[in-house]
């Protein structure tokens, strides 16, 4: 899944966008639902994050970056732009 | 080429009013519902390259609510009603409104308004911001009055639209991830997505109708005498 960053007041690091996307699934979904989602930071750069996740709870993921919209004291907003089964497939619509 | 509407944006200033229109144009979006007076509108259009609908929400509790919908009607593109109960969707309906904007959630509308709201060829919009705005503790209340609201929509067949409603940049969502936001309450892909996509275009094309002369289904005003 590659997640965009449109717009954010301030520079927030990969990492942490990742950390409160796992905390969002948590708080929806339980435990259980973050353990079936299967979610993992494959890469991240200054206005992109790639994730892996279950195809199964791929709209749930989805729905979790919906939601992630503070960061911190920051504001954020993120849009899921690709979804496809493989990175190579993800890394040919980034360019 | 699908064509994704956002129908309900409110900025609270013209700052606020281009950021919203440049994002959503970043987002994916060909059409806007915007809350706006009638001075800016065309300069935004030409500023933004999105199709601008001139929008404006009524309080559903106003005394001559009639009289308000027939005095606006040529004026702006969409009126809507703001209700918070069902008595508010009552009277818009008897008013004529076919746009219903609900904002009482944690409240559902009762199961007889969804059939009124069939009957009548209304739409009931709920803005997904109201989501975003609540606590974690209230957020169950409003996710259970979501999916209650989806439920008795689906029951009756009544059309339901998901908005943003919008009043900063940051409130905005791009269609998919719009139509995601009620998956949380339970509600399946399909019916989000028509509620977020298929229906806020199916609006649209009532109001492009209503342009060339169609004041109801296969009813056309040829001229007036």
């Amino acid at each position: 899944m590659l997640i965009e960053i449109v717009k954010g007041n301030v520079h927030i690091d990969g990492k942490r966008i990742f950390s409160a996307l796992k905390d969002n699934i948590a708080e929806f979904y339980g435990e259980y639902g973050l353990s079936l989602s299967d979610v993992h930071l494959i890469e991240y750069g200054d206005k992109y994050l790639v994730v892996s996740c279950d195809h199964r709870m791929a709209q749930q993921v989805r729905s979790a970056v919906a939601y992630t919209d503070r960061i911190g004291d920051a504001n954020i907003l993120l849009r899921v732009s690709s979804v496809s089964g493989t990175i190579r497939r993800l890394r040919m619509r980034m360019e | 080429m699908r064509r994704y509407i956002d129908l309900h944006v409110k900025p609270n200033d013209e700052k606020a009013m281009h950021s919203i229109l440049e994002t959503a144009s970043k987002l994916g979006y060909s059409i806007v519902g915007l809350v706006v007076d009638d001075a800016t509108y065309r300069l935004m259009e030409e500023c933004s390259g999105l199709k601008i609908l001139r929008r404006v929400d009524v309080d559903a509790k106003l005394a001559d609510l009639h009289r308000y919908r027939v005095k606006l009607y040529r004026k702006y593109d969409i009126i809507s009603a703001i209700c918070r109960d069902s008595t508010d969707i009552r009277r818009a309906l008897k008013s004529g409104f076919n746009l219903l904007c609900f904002k009482g959630l944690p409240q559902a509308p009762k199961i007889t308004d969804f059939s009124l709201i069939k009957g009548n060829e209304a739409y009931l919009e709920l803005d997904v911001c109201d989501l975003l705005s609540f606590g974690r503790d209230e957020r169950v209340a409003i996710f259970r009055a979501v999916a209650r609201i989806f439920r008795y929509a689906l029951r009756k067949k009544a059309k339901l639209i998901i908005a943003s409603g919008a009043t900063d940049a940051y409130k905005l969502r791009a269609p998919l991830d719009l139509a995601s936001m009620v998956i949380p309450a339970g509600v399946s892909w399909d019916e989000a997505l028509t509620a977020a996509v298929h229906n806020p275009y199916s609006f649209f094309l009532k109001i492009v109708k209503k342009d060339h002369g169609y004041i109801r289904e296969g009813v056309k005003v040829t001229g007036r005498w």
